[in-house]
């Protein structure tokens, strides 16, 4: 097997759940003959690990709606990823997404307002 | 934390399948082989994304397999340095903390990167952060125990080819693909630690709220 390109491009946790919960049901429509054992593993552990995080709450149209109000910050791409995976609730956990906030930041209110537009946009996350 | 991969490799479709459909076929064989399996400098395949070009087929004297050289992107585990993940503590000893994401437990921070000051209780064999209290009340101490989630930043990726001669033993110790990272920074740790400031405001919000209505 030969790796043609290593990362044609990244996926957000809400990307890969929908494509599993998709794998699953098609999964789950064949006969058991046909179903592949190593996948149902992955397909299942993976799905435990995306269901507690936000993930799922979230669907492609909030998603679709936040990166264009995002785009004021100039947040890098993988910046937009990780707020999107984890969704910062508080300017704490913003400061660990993005890189020299304070230079690129150094007003709080900024900091603050970019923490507003990710909380109106996507639903909060599930309680633990 | 998850990317697309573009790869290419030979399928081989046997007689009896040729009747049914050759995506579902190919996509059945390429996830029997590397669902759940860590390619070497790539990452740890989770399935198959979709199927971008099936080359010509062709039979090899003596058999009756089809073989098809299958372009296809996969869904691959690999998450970038400095990406902060949120993970479960499964295990605890002088060493660090071994994390878990469900779907991959060979997450590792070792001791010297847990957030400053950290203190080993050899009593149960956990870790602390000695937190300062600023009203002069004696430090915090703030466990992560297994069970915990935790946040962590992604240091270092390490691949190891694995020979296929080892023993019991070795295989339970030596890991094909290895997370390192760090906790040592304000935000990461226990999630609890930094999200509490806001339950007390909601709690203090209710409180009053309680009051209101008496």
């Amino acid at each position: 097997m030969e790796v043609l390109k290593q990362r044609v491009t990244m996926l957000t946790n809400q990307e890969v759940l929908s494509f599993l919960n998709e794998v699953k049901k098609e999964e789950n429509s064949k006969q058991h003959g046909d179903r592949c054992k190593m996948l149902a593993t992955v397909v299942y552990e993976t799905k435990k690990y995306l269901n507690a995080s936000p993930a799922v709450t979230q669907n492609e149209a909030v998603i679709c709606e936040l990166i264009p109000k995002l785009a004021p910050f100039k947040l890098t791409g993988a910046e937009t990823l990780q707020v999107i995976n984890l969704r910062p609730a508080n300017t704490t956990d913003v400061q660990l997404l993005i890189e020299e906030t304070e230079e690129r930041f150094p007003l709080e209110d900024e900091l603050e307002k970019l923490v507003t537009t990710v909380s109106e946009c996507l639903p909060p996350p599930p309680k633990r | 934390m998850f990317i697309l991969s573009l790869l290419r490799d030979t399928v081989a479709i046997k007689p009896h399948q040729l009747s049914s459909d050759q995506q579902m076929v190919i996509k059945k064989r390429l996830n029997e082989r590397l669902a759940n399996k860590v390619v070497p400098d790539l990452g740890l395949c989770i399935c198959v994304y979709d199927i971008k070009e099936i080359g010509d087929s062709y039979i090899l004297p003596g058999e009756g397999d089809c073989r098809a050289r299958v372009t296809f992107r996969m869904i691959v585990f690999r998450p970038f340095v400095d990406e902060v993940i949120e993970a479960k503590v499964i295990e605890s000893s002088r060493q660090g903390l071994t994390l878990s994401i469900e779907f991959f437990e060979d997450i590792f921070v070792p001791a010297e990167k847990l957030p400053e000051p950290h203190v080993f209780e050899e009593d149960g064999q956990v870790w602390y952060w000695e937190y300062a209290q600023e009203d002069g009340e004696p430090p915090a101490k703030l466990y992560m125990d297994p069970g915990k989630i935790v946040r962590f930043r992604t240091t270092e990726i390490i691949f190891k080819d694995l020979k296929p001669e080892l023993t019991i033993e070795q295989q339970k110790t030596e890991k094909s693909m290895e997370v390192k990272g760090t906790m040592a920074s304000t935000g990461l740790g226990c999630v609890g630690w930094w999200t509490s400031d806001e339950n007390e405001e909601e709690e203090a919000v209710e409180d009053e709220q309680d009051e209101e209505t008496k």
